[in-house]
């Protein structure tokens, strides 16, 4: 047997084995496991819940009347929240409450257990506390123990009162009359005796304290001389057992004479003699008698306003009314106790804590800027602080409206600079003269030993460059900063002043460009170090740097050489070139010949040879370098060693053309002209003027850049403009013009339009027919090859073609009486497939006719004509958005009637489409700006030039005139994005705007600096832009 | 937790430094957006707004749902109103002295009176006489319409009859925006030109102000009460801010979704607390911008 087999006979006896004990155990019988009480398992409760006073179910044992049994997971779960639960068993209370006049605070809440346990307690109705100790929880005690306590209040609160509801004031259960005479016999001699013989039979409380009170008799704190003597008779008489009153005792001022000598103003209950419209007649627990305290009486008829309240002035927030006003009558305003101007410094110290008072709290007008009892401002104020500041100050409110604001003058804190009450000058908060002030805020500004400080900066005089509330420059400069500079920097005013070369920013008055206005840790106040400054813009410098050795003096000082703000000489230069040169190489004439292979260089010009900045070059000799100098051979051009300057030019004498053929690109003066136009310099300067003779930085020996050598004597016809042709923008003058001469006119080649073909390769074929220039290849004929507002041509199209051709033959070709406009629209200007140079496709009407689009007489054709064939544009007029309304013909106004024509040619094309262009020219015609933005982004979509790919050309209701919403334009071409990246779609919503998120919501298809077009980095940027971590 | 110091130390310092630096940009900053309706439901694509003084309220028109948003003064929406689903693309509104509400409906080439006491739709289709019109305003005694195929500026009177014509002959494509003076006079910007023209109230052009450098895609513009001109650079996202005679200073605002950016302004206005409306089509809001 082997073991395999070996194995699966045990494993089969163990299973075997397994069955038979398995089969052998009896199950126990199926019965149910009598339920646990609560009890059963809260052993704990039971002890403690069966003491004193308990609760009915608790009693019963019956947790469940209350609660929910709580499962394996622990808790107390109650059938229902109090007090439903409660009113489950409780529901007379709830009932008799609906009806009833008063109604307990706690029980009309629902907060059945601020008075009761629930389960038992030690008292009666399961009450927390004995007696009047459970009321006093909530009712402070203060006026329940004075000096003489109501008998009534020992068997407690109950007595008198109900719980939870009742109908009689306070919770009573009874009216006056009924409950108090349940004690006191009303009919008692004594007690007729003692209320002066009148039959008093309630009312009880309008004279004494149900409670306690320090008096006798239970008398209210504040009670009536003749009630507290007894003598009620004084004021009332008795008659068929009702009390009334003598007509004396009506009117209260017979007794109360009330001085108010010189007051004018009367409280309006006081003049109508409405005395109980405040006092009350008997006793009161409130001085002068009064019905309630003030805080609560006053506001009766002298309405808290609603809405939020940020400031309360505090005699008002303590019910205090009678500290700043007088009761009855006052000579001062809003029954003042004193003078206003008084009033306020009776409490508050004068604030004019300065050496400058503000003009208001001089004359004791607090209330011009706060109001005396609440509002909705801070500090009482009246209106926000800004707005009041501005009502006396309007002329400093209108600088809110220039460019550059102050922080706290936008936002309305004029208290964060100015003491409102009284201050420095100007009611700073701390004087002008220094910065303390401008500190609290810009500290970081203040920090010390900067090591150069500016001179203001360093007096803390701010405001001598800056405005306190607003500018009309950035960083709330007083002025620009070319004129705020030379207003102390008058020296350098006065030294540049004549000065031919000055450093742009310099010239720009743009000193902040180099220096920090308030002083920086480099000489000069230079915000950066000098080297890293200027090779911020001297970029081909640091670029020279980066792979070569740098002169010294260069690097260690750019000043050395150069005049930082201008100076007369080329490149700003401080001294004669040679001199600044033999300042540091100390060196006689003849040891810098003998340096100089035996000839003295010209001392002017060391630069012509050697790189001032440095380069990787032995001597910081230039790249390029001539041939015979590199090959040492000098006697090729010094013929008289350090005697005689060899000639350069055009002369006999010239060196040049011993090795360079004269007629090459000149000619010669004694012979015919090789060369029919040369240029200027060629001439009459020698080649110097724009080559160096040994070596140069640039190409060919130039001393400068091509654009810049040229634009130094053509700065016009150069200048770059939106408009440019390409080659300007690019500064590539020498790729149409010869440097030279040339058999052309301005130094280009005679058949011009090789050179203009070069680049227009498309152009040069497919014409069976030519317009005679271009045959001719006189592209300059009509074209500005500089640049022009359109197209390069130099006018119009019809201005154009008017050069050349008449108005009349014109008319008489085109059959028409009025004049022609928009050649162009028909003709290819350089050639076509028949001899009028119609473009390659024409419109159909416009083979049939003209007269089945144009009026007789009548140029201008609105859309409508347009619309008779293409029917289905018209719904385009009516998307919000769309190129049929927005016409541009500068030409002709009438022409912008026709939103069709200014993309397309009504007449002929070169494509289907009969654009009048090609479709990005027709584009970027009004949309320049969208391509230039992004025609240097680093990702573009490769798409970008073929607009209608996305875009719907008429019209559309989405502001980018979108072929459909952000996610189909994309997913048209990226299919497989749709399904698997970000969530996009209506129910998804961009927080940043609520709108809904596509794909253009991340991405910019025209083109950004990150990839996959990502509006921002993709990394992490853009992300945190929604999800905020 | 060294960690959690020194993030809380930068931030203060942020916050600090953010305090103190002065508003540049002319101090313009976020004060509110209004862009849902009461029940919560974002504009889309709103092409035209209207400030009502009288009432102290802001309307929105939000041409992609067809229907007209009100806000109070605070920003908060009070109302979405759609005139029982019968506008069509509207782009423009108006409230006039009786209440009635002037709606542009691009949809239907229609000026539209809704009249909301007795609950009626009256559209006015001006297809006929080749109008589009794109902006609408109050003047006295009638309405000014801005007719995007012409480029000219149209006075009509309460039945919608023309009764004068602002134009600019040489300009490419006419005007593209329009205000109403504090005096009464009109001006309109004509794009392409980048200038700002000045009527007065009888047609005569009174004064003509070249914006330099001119604005790339103007869409919109408004003059403050200091006569500063904003211009609202459609494509750019930003405002840009010159001084009366056309002399550019500054330029505020970004392109983005952001809360102080811009995606597609339209329109903007200064409403009349002195405070710097933006509509932004992209953005499905009007954003109004205080100092």
């Amino acid at each position: 047997m082997t073991e395999k087999k070996k194995l699966q006979l045990q494993t089969l006896l163990i299973v075997l084995l397994l069955l038979v004990i398995s089969a052998c155990v009896v199950a126990p019988p199926a019965t149910r496991a009598p339920k646990k009480s609560c009890l059963d398992c809260h052993h704990d409760m039971a002890e403690r819940l069966f003491k004193g006073v308990v609760h009915q179910p608790v009693t019963d044992k019956d947790c469940g009347a209350c609660h929910l049994p709580h499962g394996l997971i622990g808790g107390i779960q109650l059938r229902e929240q109090p007090p439903r639960l409660c009113w489950q068993c409780h529901n007379d209370l709830l009932s008799g409450a609906k009806k009833a006049k008063t109604v307990h605070k706690p029980f009309g809440n629902g907060r059945c257990a601020s008075c009761h346990n629930s389960h038992n307690a030690a008292n009666q109705f399961l009450l927390k506390k004995a007696g009047a100790a459970l009321c006093f929880s909530c009712h402070s005690d203060k006026l329940f123990k004075r000096k003489n306590v109501h008998a009534a209040m020992r068997d407690g609160c109950f007595v008198c009162h109900e719980p939870h509801y009742s109908n009689s004031r306070y919770l009573l259960k009874n009216n006056d009359k009924k409950l108090c005479g349940s004690c006191h016999n009303f009919k008692a001699k004594t007690f007729k005796a003692d209320h002066g013989g009148l039959p008093v039979t309630g009312q009880c409380g309008s004279c004494h304290n149900p409670h306690s009170s320090d008096l006798p008799h239970l008398l209210k704190k504040f009670a009536h001389k003749m009630v507290v003597g007894g003598n009620c008779a004084v004021c009332h008489i008795s008659s068929n057992e009702k009390v009334k009153l003598r007509k004396k005792a009506a009117n209260c001022r017979s007794c109360h004479k009330i001085s108010a000598s010189g007051a004018n103003l009367n409280h309006k209950p006081y003049s109508k003699g409405k005395c109980l419209a405040c006092h009350v007649p008997h006793a009161s627990e409130y001085p002068a008698m009064l019905k309630n305290s003030a805080a609560i009486l006053c506001v009766t008829c002298h309405k808290t306003p609603k809405g939020k309240i940020i400031s309360s002035h505090e005699p008002y927030k303590k019910g205090k009314c009678l500290s700043c006003h007088l009761g009855h009558a006052s000579k001062y305003v809003a029954l003042l106790k004193v003078k206003p101007v008084k009033l306020c410094f009776n409490c508050h110290d004068h604030p004019n804590r300065g050496q400058y008072g503000h003009a208001p709290v001089e004359k004791g007008k607090c209330l011009v800027c706060h109001t005396p009892h609440h509002s909705r401002q801070d500090k009482l104020l009246r209106q926000p602080e800004g707005v009041i500041c501005q009502k006396c100050h309007p002329a400093t409110a209108r600088e809110i409206n220039k460019i550059s604001v102050h922080r706290p003058f936008a936002q309305g804190n004029c208290q964060s600079c100015h003491d409102a009450h009284g201050g420095g000058r100007n009611l700073l908060k701390k004087s002008p003269d220094n910065a303390d002030l401008c500190r609290k805020c810009h500290a970081k500004i203040f920090v010390k030993n900067k090591g150069h400080e500016h001179a203001p900066f360093k007096e803390e005089k701010c405001l001598l460059c800056h405005a306190a509330h607003a500018s009309d420059q950035k960083g709330l400069m007083k002025n620009t900063a070319a004129k705020l500079c030379l207003g102390c920097h008058k020296d350098l005013q006065s030294e540049t002043v004549n000065n031919t070369h000055n450093h742009e920013p310099f010239a720009a008055g743009d000193c902040v460009a180099c220096h920090a206005g308030h002083g920086s840790a480099i000489a000069g106040n230079l915000i950066k170090p000098q080297q890293t400054l200027c090779l911020g813009c001297h970029r081909e410098i640091a670029a020279t740097w980066a792979t070569g050795k740098p002169h010294q003096p260069a690097v260690r000082d750019c000043g050395i050489c150069h005049n930082p703000h201008g100076s007369k000489r080329v490149a700003m230069l401080v001294d004669k070139v040679g001199n600044i040169c033999l300042s540091c190489h100390k060196m006689t004439k003849e040891e810098l010949a003998a340096k100089h292979n035996g000839i003295s260089p010209d001392l002017d010009k060391c630069q012509n040879c050697h790189d001032p900045h440095g380069n990787g070059q032995p001597n910081f000799l230039y790249k390029e370098v001539h041939p015979p100098f590199a090959n040492g051979k000098c006697k090729t051009c010094h013929r008289g060693r350090n005697k005689i300057r060899p000639v350069t030019g055009l002369g006999k004498k010239s060196v040049c053309f011993k090795c360079h053929k004269k007629s090459s690109f000149a000619y010669d003066r004694g012979r015919a002209a090789k060369k029919k136009v040369v240029h200027a310099p060629v001439l009459n300067e020698p080649c110097t003027i724009c080559h160096n003779m040994h070596t140069a930085r640039y190409k060919d020996l130039m001393q400068l850049p091509i654009a810049q050598l040229c634009r130094n004597c053509h700065p016009e016809v150069i200048a770059v403009t939106r408009n440019s042709h390409k080659p300007v923008a690019d500064g590539k003058c020498l790729s149409c013009h010869n440097a030279h001469a040339s058999d052309g006119a301005n130094l280009l080649p005679v058949n011009l339009s090789e050179v203009c073909f070069a680049c227009h390769k498309k152009l040069a074929r497919g014409y069976k027919f030519l317009h005679s220039p271009f045959a001719k290849g006189k592209c300059e004929s009509c074209h500005d090859s500089h640049g022009s507002k359109s197209n390069l041509l130099k006018k119009d199209d019809r201005a154009m073609c008017l050069t050349c051709h008449t108005d009349r033959e014109i008319k008489k070709i085109h059959k028409f009486k009025m004049a022609i406009t928009g050649c162009l629209s028909c003709h290819n200007p350089h050639g076509g497939r028949n001899h009028k140079l119609m473009r390659k496709v024409l419109h159909s009407p416009f083979k049939k006719g003209c007269a089945v689009c144009h009026k007789k007489g009548k140029r201008a054709v609105g859309t409508g004509i347009c619309l008779k064939c293409h029917k289905k544009m018209g719904r385009y007029y009516f998307r919000s958005h769309n190129h049929l309304t927005n016409i541009v013909s500068k030409q002709n106004a009438a022409r912008r009637g026709n939103g069709c024509t200014a993309c397309h040619s009504p007449h002929a094309g070169d494509d289907k489409m009969l654009l009048n262009a090609p479709l990005k020219s027709v584009c970027r015609k009004c949309h320049q700006g969208t391509f230039s933005r992004h025609a240097t982004a680093k990702f573009r979509h490769k798409d970008m030039g073929n607009c209608i790919v996305c875009h719907e050309p008429h019209g559309a209701n989405g502001p980018s005139m979108l072929k459909g919403d952000g996610i189909t334009v994309c997913t048209s071409c990226h299919e497989s994005q749709g399904t698997f990246s970000h969530p996009v779609g209506e129910k998804v919503l961009d927080p940043r705007n609520g709108q809904m998120m596509t794909c253009v919501t991340c991405h910019d298809p025209k083109g950004t600096d990150f990839r996959y077009n990502l509006r921002l980095d993709g990394k992490e940027d853009l992300c945190k832009q929604c999800h905020k971590y | 937790m060294i960690k959690t110091m020194k993030s809380l130390f930068y931030i203060l310092i942020f916050t600090l430094l953010v305090g103190a630096l002065p508003v540049q940009g002319a101090g313009w900053q976020l004060k509110f957006a209004m862009s849902n309706d009461p029940d919560g439901k974002a504009a889309l694509y709103p092409a035209g707004m209207y400030i009502d003084q009288a009432s102290e309220r802001y309307y929105i028109v939000d041409s992609g749902h067809n229907r007209l948003l009100s806000f109070d003064k605070s920003g908060k929406a009070l109302h979405a109103f759609n005139a029982n689903n019968s506008l069509k693309t509207p782009i423009d509104m108006v409230r006039d002295r009786a209440g009635n509400l002037i709606v542009i409906e691009r949809g239907r080439n229609s000026l539209t009176l809704i009249d909301l006491k007795k609950k009626k739709v009256r559209p006015h289709k001006l297809a006929g006489i080749g109008i589009f019109p794109q902006r609408l305003s109050l003047t006295d005694g009638g309405i000014l319409i801005l007719d995007k195929v012409s480029g000219a500026i149209f006075k009509m009177d309460g039945s919608f009859k023309i009764k004068k014509k602002y134009q600019c002959a040489d300009c490419a494509a006419g005007f593209i925006d329009m205000q109403i003076l504090a005096n009464g006079d009109i001006a309109a910007l004509a794009r392409t030109e980048g200038e700002i023209f000045k009527f007065k109230q009888t047609g005569e052009l009174n004064k003509k102000v070249e914006l330099l450098p001119p604005p790339e895609f103007a869409s919109s513009f408004a003059i403050d009460p200091q006569g500063k001109i904003f211009v609202a650079e459609r494509f750019a996202g930003k405002i840009k801010i010159y001084t009366p005679d056309g002399k550019f200073i500054d330029k505020i605002l970004a392109k983005g979704e952001g809360a102080e950016q811009l995606f597609y302004p339209s329109e903007i206005d200064f409403d009349p607390w002195g405070r710097l409306c933006v509509l932004d089509e992209g953005n499905g809001r009007l954003a109004v911008f205080g100092r």
